[in-house]
């Protein structure tokens, strides 16, 4: 899949302005605070219906304007086009359409233009806390799988309902309130357990790999899944524990147990990336993890995802930087923002001077 | 405002209340008010007011109505060893237009949800269980796939299926009449995983 061209009207400092992209690569150059990044944002809103950057749109909306507006034109490798309208009206949200047909569940529009993102805070998935960890995942199999996405959010609002539960009644009298919301809670963490180990199998190899050649060197780096449940091959086991670790639950008024609660370790020839790897080696396996995030992508859906790079590529030298979209592969579209220009880089490329 | 008439826009405000007419729909209801025929608007006014006072819940299975216990209850036709449970009457309509269901029905009036302060106790299931005691072989729970609606048929199924009755939940699947094509992507997945 790639994006074609796209419309920005009141959107962050842009009045009204359009471009016309390459199926290649895409370099958008300007200085500092210029709006490169509301470039790259503007793209991940067509895909995800929101920002990277913000939660709330009234920070996306120009000053003084009542209204922003994201149109977008995407044509796939199977064929046809798909034209997204995004707009946003202060006090009413945000409306979707996509040819021209109202999309009312947004969850519904999630992964039909899969996209992988890359942006300087995305350093914090090597080496932040588990939040970071989990959400990078999440974005990724829920733009594969609609299950996913809605077994998801079913848990967010069980976890809700039990966190109250927990709260506000006695310790003694809720184990037959919390019964219920426990085995439903258990169903749902065993789909996404299986399914975010799933994913984690199919992106190890090509991790290692991809970060041995973006390194040079020769280190093995493995991917595991830590849940905060010991058990958890059956929803009967995870039932179980839950209902066995219920008085910590209790104790803490809180739901401290399920996928809420699991992380992900990544580890540098045996040492855990977080706390033990450099700096660079933390961007390196960053870099290696979007790449194999593209790559399951394609592997798993019938459109290859668009890429964008915003503003990581500071330190990397135009020959370092075509080898990694070499990495990339043809297929993938680009999206690049940088405030040098790329002399020298060889790849088939649109260059845009903000 | 400069211009205000105090009964057109006290009609205005509480026409505004109604679930799913916001202050613009409200406005061009009472303009269409003022200009009907006053007989027309008495009997409108009429059936607002008789709604309020005849209609009940009904003592048996809370569902509404004019006579108590309902028609449904009381009518000898229908089999009274399979109760349905639904969270709201309109549930009920929805049921019966269908014409398949000949048993009866269990109110309970909501669906749990600590957030909003539902509890068991809250929900008509003390009076559900108190109807076991008649011949009763079949519960079939009939609450939302909503979060909340399938936490209240999980929590249901054990209490009353350690009382030894049948305790059966509806179906789901594919809506009938809708192509494949049309069909949300999670209702698909979910009638794959539990084909019959």
């Amino acid at each position: 899949m790639f994006l074609k061209s796209i419309r920005l009207t009141n959107f962050r400092n842009q009045s009204d302005v359009g471009f016309e992209f390459s199926p290649s690569v895409n370099i958008f150059v300007g200085q500092n605070g210029i709006g490169k990044t509301n470039l790259a944002e503007a793209i991940y809103y067509l895909c995800f219906l929101k920002s990277f950057r913000t939660s709330s749109e009234e920070f996306v909306l120009q000053k003084d304007k009542n209204h922003f507006n994201v149109t977008g034109n995407f044509g796939f490798e199977e064929g046809g086009n798909s034209e997204v309208i995004l707009i946003y009206k202060k006090g009413e949200g945000k409306k979707i359409s996509q040819n021209h047909k109202v999309v009312n569940r947004f969850s519904e529009f999630i992964g039909s233009h899969p996209c992988v993102c890359l942006t300087p805070d995305d350093i914090q998935i090597s080496n932040g806390s588990p939040s970071g960890r989990r959400k990078f995942i999440d974005v990724v199999i829920s733009q594969t799988s609609k299950i996913y996405l809605d077994s998801l959010i079913r848990y967010n609002k069980i976890i809700k309902q039990k966190n109250k539960l927990l709260s506000e009644f006695e310790p003694k009298k809720i184990d037959d309130f919390l019964d219920p919301w426990d085995e439903e809670l258990s169903s749902y963490c065993f789909e996404i357990i299986r399914r975010r180990k799933d994913f984690l199998k199919k992106i190890s190899t090509e991790l290692s790999d991809f970060y041995n050649k973006l390194s040079g060197g020769k280190e093995e780096i493995t991917v595991s899944y830590e849940s905060s449940l010991e058990f958890t091959e059956t929803q009967q086991d995870i039932y179980n524990e839950l209902v066995r670790k219920r008085r910590i639950e209790k104790a803490r008024k809180s739901s401290v147990f399920g996928i809420h609660r699991d992380d992900v370790s990544f580890k540098l020839s045996g040492y855990a990336a977080r706390g033990f790897a450099s700096q660079g080696q933390h961007k390196t396996l960053i870099l290696a993890l979007k790449l194999s995030e593209i790559n399951f992508l394609k592997n798993e859906m019938l459109e290859s995802p668009i890429a964008i790079f915003d503003d990581v590529f500071s330190e990397l030298d135009s020959s370092r930087i075509g080898e990694f979209f070499k990495l990339v592969g043809d297929k993938t579209q680009i999206f690049v923002t940088t405030t040098h220009e790329f002399e020298n880089l060889e790849t088939e490329k649109r260059i845009f001077r903000i | 405002m400069s211009y205000q008439i105090n009964s057109l826009n006290q009609l205005i405000e509480n026409l505004a209340k109604l679930p799913g007419i916001g202050k613009k729909t409200a406005q061009r209801l009472a303009f269409f008010i003022l200009k009907t025929e006053r007989s027309e608007v008495m009997e409108l006014a009429k059936a607002l007011v008789s709604v309020k006072d005849n209609v009940k819940s009904c003592s048996v299975c809370f569902n509404i109505t004019e006579t108590d216990p309902c028609e449904v209850c009381t009518n000898p036709r229908r089999d009274k060893s399979i109760i349905c449970v639904v969270e709201e009457p309109s549930n009920i309509l929805t049921i019966e237009r269908t014409n398949e269901f000949r048993g009866l029905y269990h109110v309970l009036g909501g669906a749990l949800s600590p957030l909003t302060g539902v509890s068991p106790d809250t929900l008509k299931i003390r009076e559900l269980i108190s109807r076991l005691e008649g011949d009763v072989n079949e519960i079939i729970l009939a609450t939302n796939p909503t979060v909340e609606g399938e936490a209240t048929a999980i929590y249901l199924s054990k209490t009353l299926g350690n009382l030894g009755v049948k305790v059966t939940r509806i179906a789901r699947g594919l809506p009938m009449g809708g192509d494949i094509e049309y069909a949300d992507e999670v209702t698909l997945a979910k009638a794959f995983a539990n084909r019959s």
